[in-house]
């Protein structure tokens, strides 16, 4: 009976340093790729990286999408919309529509090429505008349109860190002399296997934090056999001039798939306005 | 031998119907029960069997939802508070005025390609306004009227068509407004919100992406009773990657001829705006005498002893400026936009001024007066900063307007904020500057009766404050 419970025990313990190497084993890789992640890239991988980011940002097919957008303000309580996003980035267009509330319904913007234009179906009036914050919120026009970083910005490695559990790559931007931006600097975690920036923030000449923006719940959208992207289904913007203040963007709805012409012409966004 | 032909073919037809149906019915087959891991019987055991909640439910649901007809109903509520220094006055002389104005709206959507809205204007004013001049002339004085009433559709989704009452504005001057050739009212910039109606047209926009051009053929419906008193305009506009060009000609009744160019192209570091206006056959009679104060009498209008017809001269309406902005204390943005506007049809002569403004008053006159498009140069320059306060939804901004001719102006300092979710506050305070002329009106003596009552604008100094809720 002693020998079978010392049987069982040593069975037991090979087992269980069989168990560790087999562990030991199948963790390897991701040890070995959490190790192997190099603590530092040279300003040729940087750049290289900036590149990527800029081109998954773009679509080869057009994109629309149906999303929630939520103005959560320090004293004036909630805003809630719900709007609809046209982009085609071959042509440089988009089209964005108010959905609801029904207040707001109707109102929308059309970028196309360097022409942003505003609609206001209470007067009919067509203007191109300057100021591209969207209706209230601390979104812009930007944050809905593909990135142009390797034009506008000089990249700079800072360090692998970590952002939660994940480690990531931490960047610096600078904009370029002479190139008109919405911030002077912008500071980017990017995820090193998928080359999708996590966290972003953003700065003022004055070395002042504005925003920070977290991009949360990837998913890859897009048919089998053809473009296929991961893209942020939930993205949180923090207002750190006005704490307290935050943007909740949320997809409902999104479809990589060839838009008509029509959607970005003034015409087709007056038939959907009020 | 037919009747062969007939027997041979009908069972061939009939084998070849069943094969394809076979090959259809395989490939459906394929796709509901084609993978393996699909499960045909649910083991779970529910109280209430509600179903999958398949993507093919999911996407019948949306197509109902989509197929219902829907009606929203809501508005807009503007209740203004105004105050009126004439000049020689004191501030306690000051002329107070309270409105309430509705904008209550059905929305309709009928289909996605069939929208019918109505918009009811109501208005209640608690003083009577009616003895003063207006600043610039306005559609809605006392009445309650429809603002909105039109029915949207398009075809081939190539044609867009809007008939009916719709507010419509063209051209893409801050000030003024040479090229917008359809509104019945001129633009006021000093106005806290734009309360002018909308215009009776039959609209076709035809979109041609391809050739970045958009096109607009309108008929407009305003006081015409027979077919050759419709105006009609063509209007084609033409995107460039950093500006847009459009070319308007409208032919109204009475023959009136009016060609309009604008331009809004983007550079650098700023925003260049152009409209320019020619005009042929303007009706309106040009008054080259100005009467003494006693001539002046309730009935006179003006004659053709003192004014001259115009009508087969040519004459432009250009304005042009800029805009600049720039992002300041870090998150504020700053918008500075400076305009001139040359009126070829306008008066130097501002000793004419009082008649036409006695005349205006009397039923069938066909002079106005706008202190905006009464003399023949002017300049205007604005400054706002947005994105102010803890909310960043603040905004000053400071506009001052000039007649080059007289030397007359206004300076306007309006504050914009908002105090709830769904509540606007807008207040403005403005300052009519200069000597006698356009900005700073007056009659002098006269033996009109009603003049002594009415309060002639612009006044030396107003101050208005809005409120407005949406609904």
């Amino acid at each position: 009976m002693i020998r079978q419970v010392l049987y069982i025990r040593k069975h037991i313990r090979n087992n269980i340093t069989l168990a560790r190497l087999l562990l030991m084993f199948l963790l390897f890789p991701v040890a070995v790729t959490a190790n192997t992640l190099p603590t530092s890239l040279n300003q040729t991988e940087v750049n290289t990286l900036v590149k990527k980011m800029d081109e998954l940002s773009r679509f080869e097919t057009d994109f629309n999408a149906e999303i929630f957008l939520q103005q959560k303000h320090r004293e004036k309580g909630d805003l809630l919309y719900k709007m609809a996003v046209f982009r085609q980035d071959q042509s440089n267009h988009l089209t964005m529509l108010f959905l609801k509330p029904k207040t707001d319904a109707g109102k929308g913007y059309l970028v196309l090429d360097k022409n942003l234009f505003l609609y206001t179906p209470n007067t009919g009036d067509w203007t191109r505008v300057s100021e591209d914050r969207i209706s209230g919120t601390d979104t812009n026009l930007a944050d809905f349109d593909d990135w142009n970083l390797s034009e506008e910005y000089s990249a700079e490695f800072v360090a692998l860190e970590k952002l939660g559990e994940f480690p990531v790559y931490h960047i610096a931007l600078t904009a370029r002399p002479g190139i008109q931006v919405k911030a002077q600097r912008i500071g980017l975690w990017i995820e090193p296997s998928k080359s999708f920036a996590l966290k972003v923030q953003e700065y003022a000449q004055s070395g002042r934090l504005l925003r920070t923006t977290y991009r949360t719940k990837w998913r890859k959208v897009g048919d089998e056999g053809e473009t296929q992207r991961f893209i942020p289904m939930e993205t949180r913007i923090y207002d750190e001039v006005e704490k307290g203040n935050q943007t909740i963007m949320v997809i409902d709805k999104i479809a990589l798939r060839q838009l008509s012409k029509e959607i970005f012409t003034k015409a087709w966004l007056e038939a959907k306005s009020r | 031998m037919k009747h062969l032909l007939r027997l041979l073919l009908f069972p061939i037809f009939a084998c070849c119907i069943l094969i394809y149906q076979a090959a259809n019915a395989d490939e459906r087959e394929d796709d509901l029960f084609g993978e393996e891991d699909t499960t045909l019987f649910s083991e779970q055991a529910d109280s209430e069997a509600k179903g999958e909640n398949s993507s093919l439910k999911l996407a019948l649901k949306e197509a109902l939802q989509q197929k219902e007809k829907h009606l929203d109903i809501g508005g807009r509520f503007y209740y203004t508070n105004s105050l009126l220094i004439p000049e020689n006055s004191q501030l306690s002389d000051g002329r107070l005025s309270t409105s309430g104005i509705v904008d209550l709206y059905f929305d309709a959507r009928l289909d996605d390609d069939l929208r019918f809205y109505f918009q009811q204007k109501l208005s209640n004013s608690v003083a009577s306004e009616k003895n003063i001049v207006p600043l610039v002339l306005s559609q809605l004085g006392e009445k309650n009227d429809v603002d909105q009433l039109w029915i949207k559709f398009s075809i081939d989704q190539g044609y867009y068509f809007t008939l009916g009452k719709q507010p419509t504005k063209l051209g893409t001057g801050f000030v003024w407004q040479p090229t917008d050739f359809l509104n019945v009212d001129r633009y006021n910039p000093l106005d806290l919100t734009d309360q002018r109606l909308g215009v009776n047209l039959v609209k076709l926009q035809i979109p041609l992406p391809d050739n970045n051009l958009n096109i607009y053929a309108i008929a407009q419906l305003d006081d015409t009773e027979t077919l050759d008193e419709i105006g009609a305009l063509l209007r084609i506009e033409y995107l460039s990657k950093s500006g847009e060009y459009a070319l308007s000609l409208k032919n109204s009744k009475d023959s009136q001829l009016r060609l309009g160019f604008d331009a809004s192209v983007g550079f650098k570091y700023f925003d260049w705006l152009i409209s320019a206006a020619a005009i042929h056959n303007d009706p309106r009679p040009f008054v080259i005498e100005a009467l003494g104060p006693a001539q002046f009498l309730l009935a006179d209008l003006l004659d053709a002893s003192q004014t001259i017809d115009r009508s087969e001269e040519w004459f432009q309406q250009t304005s042009t400026g800029f805009l600049y902005t720039r992002t300041i204390f870090d998150n504020k943005t700053l918008i500075i936009n400076g305009e001139y506007f040359y009126n070829e049809a306008g008066y130097t002569n501002r000793d004419v001024l009082p008649s036409i403004i006695i005349n205006s008053f009397i039923p069938g006159s066909t002079t106005n007066f706008n202190p905006l498009y009464f003399g023949k140069e002017y300049a205007a320059v604005g400054l706002s900063i947005n994105g102010l306060g803890g909310d960043q939804d603040q905004s000053i901004s400071v506009i001052a307007i000039s007649n080059l001719d007289d030397q007359t102006g206004v300076t306007q300092l309006v504050y914009r904020t908002q105090l709830f979710r769904d509540l606007a506050l807008s207040t403005s305070m403005g300052w009519f500057l200069g000597d006698e002329g356009v900005f700073r009106p007056s009659l002098g003596e006269t033996n009109v009766p009603f003049a002594e009552d009415l309060l002639i604008l612009p006044p030396r100094f107003n101050a208005s404050l809005q409120l407005s809720l949406s609904f």
